[in-house]
């Protein structure tokens, strides 16, 4: 059926509009740098939506639970041989996304007989210099390295709407994570939502979804620099939202 | 599919750290080669958690090996393992367990629980039971947590075969536990209070004359050298975590409380 090279394509590019139609109803994840460290955050609707990968590597991802969980997985078995094999010190987002995530995400989509993963990850990693370091990866195993911070929206518009919201917010790593919260906060509603209705739709958020946030900071003491923010944290940092 | 078990990882991936090897050597085939290994260890409650303390020194046969060993292992936020035996085996062990338990929580999105940490060591043990008959790589470990989940805190010594067992108030095991065992027990019982009640200053003191007394009498136990600035391991495990103690308040409490004798 796909022996003809017109067919492939033709395929691949249906799957590709199936992916993007799948993906339009996922909760957006932010990742920014602050003073700390990384700040990870996304609203869920009951289904936990960022991770810890490892010591200084963790995971926010969107799209079905089911290949999110084969993903996660994946780098999770590969994070934690490398770190006992050679050392906790030679596990890397890098290395984890370019050669553990990507490969088998891209065969998976190209391979039209077989299901392709409906889920697009945000990989973060504090670095032991202090270095942020963001990697998103597409559901075809496109993966893109940044410094700045990474949302990651929904296909289309939004994610363009985000880009350029997350290009304006400039010096974000010299700023506390507290102020860092709400910028994220902001901006995952920019990928949710136009700006006009922001801040009516994050007040309507809070009344019935939870919010889950995950700080990379040097000051979380022993090797694992990962720390979920508590509902009670939580609750403090969206208090203007809650009028 | 490990279903969080990180042991199983490993042998699935062929690692070569999967397991200790089963060696076959019979009675004429004794093993002649002298390993590192000897220690005192030791662990107890104290009023605001639980303190295990370490000597640092190694030996082989009646050498000296090394005299700056740490032999109390952080295995995740509230629980440590510390080692008697021999090095190779039991930091291996150490690292094991410490990957297991942090892999277990990533992948699951739980902690294990305490029982299941405990058992995780008793596997290990139990694995290692062929090479520790024929000689090397015996392992006689403690281990501590502190239980979230209750609140509680716990101490569990293992024999060589990988049987654990809990302890009240203290536990001991090393070449130089023995002479210790006993004073530890006389202190608990008659003492005004009982060692359960110290605080954190004074359960460190106990720890280090209880380990210059095992360094006293036992040659593989290395004992407190102030010029040299070695001093034992010392850990403690409360609600907030494991915490290591400083080598400036070990040296100001042995210099106030230890190495004089009217105090």
């Amino acid at each position: 059926m796909f022996e003809e090279p017109y067919r492939w394509a033709e395929a691949v590019s249906n799957r590709r509009d199936y992916l993007e139609d799948q993906l339009q109803s996922g909760s957006p994840v932010v990742a920014l740098p602050c003073i700390e460290g990384i700040l990870l955050l996304s609203v869920s609707a009951g289904t936990q939506k960022v991770y810890e990968i490892y010591d200084r590597v963790v995971l926010g991802a969107l799209g079905h639970p089911a290949d999110v969980e084969r993903l996660r997985n994946i780098v999770i078995d590969m994070a934690h041989l490398e770190g006992f094999n050679r050392s906790p010190s030679d596990v890397s987002a890098r290395r984890l996304v370019q050669f553990g995530l990507a490969p088998p995400v891209k065969q998976a989509f190209e391979e039209i007989g077989r299901a392709p993963y409906i889920a697009r990850l945000l990989i973060a990693e504090l670095g032991k210099d202090q270095s942020r370091i963001f990697f998103s990866l597409n559901y075809d195993g496109v993966f893109k390295e940044t410094h700045t911070g990474l949302v990651l929206a929904t296909p289309g518009e939004a994610t363009e709407r985000c880009e350029s919201a997350l290009k304006a917010l400039a010096g974000l790593e010299d700023r506390a994570m507290r102020e860092v919260f709400a910028e994220a906060f902001k901006l995952w509603g920019l990928a949710e939502v136009a700006e006009e209705k922001r801040e009516a739709h994050l007040q309507d958020v809070l009344k019935d979804r939870e919010i889950e946030a995950m700080l990379l900071s040097e000051s979380v003491p022993g090797p694992s620099k990962v720390r979920p923010l508590s509902k009670a944290e939580i609750t403090t940092l969206t208090e203007p939202w809650r009028a | 599919m490990t279903a969080g078990n990180f042991l199983d990882l490993l042998k699935q991936e062929h690692s070569p750290f999967a397991s200790v090897p089963n060696l076959v050597h019979t009675a004429s085939t004794a093993i002649q080669t002298v390993l590192t290994s000897a220690t005192t260890i030791l662990a107890f409650k104290y009023r605001d958690g639980l303190l295990i303390a370490g000597d640092r020194r190694a030996t082989a046969g009646n050498m000296v090996m090394y005299d700056r060993a740490d032999k109390v292992i952080n295995i995740d936020r509230h629980s440590v393992m510390a080692i008697a035996g021999s090095p190779a085996t039991a930091f291996e062990m150490a690292r094991v367990l410490s990957h297991s338990f942090q892999y277990y929580r990533r992948s699951q999105l739980q902690d294990l629980s305490l029982e299941g940490k405990v058992r995780a060591l008793s596997r290990l043990l139990k694995e290692n039971v062929p090479a520790a008959v024929q000689g090397i790589g015996t392992v006689v470990p403690l281990f501590a947590a502190f239980d979230l989940e209750s609140g509680q805190k716990h101490i569990y010594f293992y024999d060589m075969l990988g049987a654990e067992f809990e302890v009240v108030d203290f536990a001991t095991t090393g070449s130089g536990s023995p002479g210790i065992r006993g004073v530890l027990h006389f202190y608990n019982r008659w003492n005004p209070e009982p060692v359960s009640s110290l605080s954190q200053d004074d359960a460190v003191v106990l720890a280090m004359r209880l380990l210059e007394t095992a360094a006293e009498h036992d040659s593989a136990t290395g004992g407190i050298k102030t010029a040299a600035q070695v001093f034992p391991t010392v850990k403690t495990i409360t609600e907030e975590g494991v915490r290591s103690l400083p080598l400036d308040q070990l040296k100001s409490l042995y210099h106030e409380k230890v190495e004089n004798r009217h105090v």
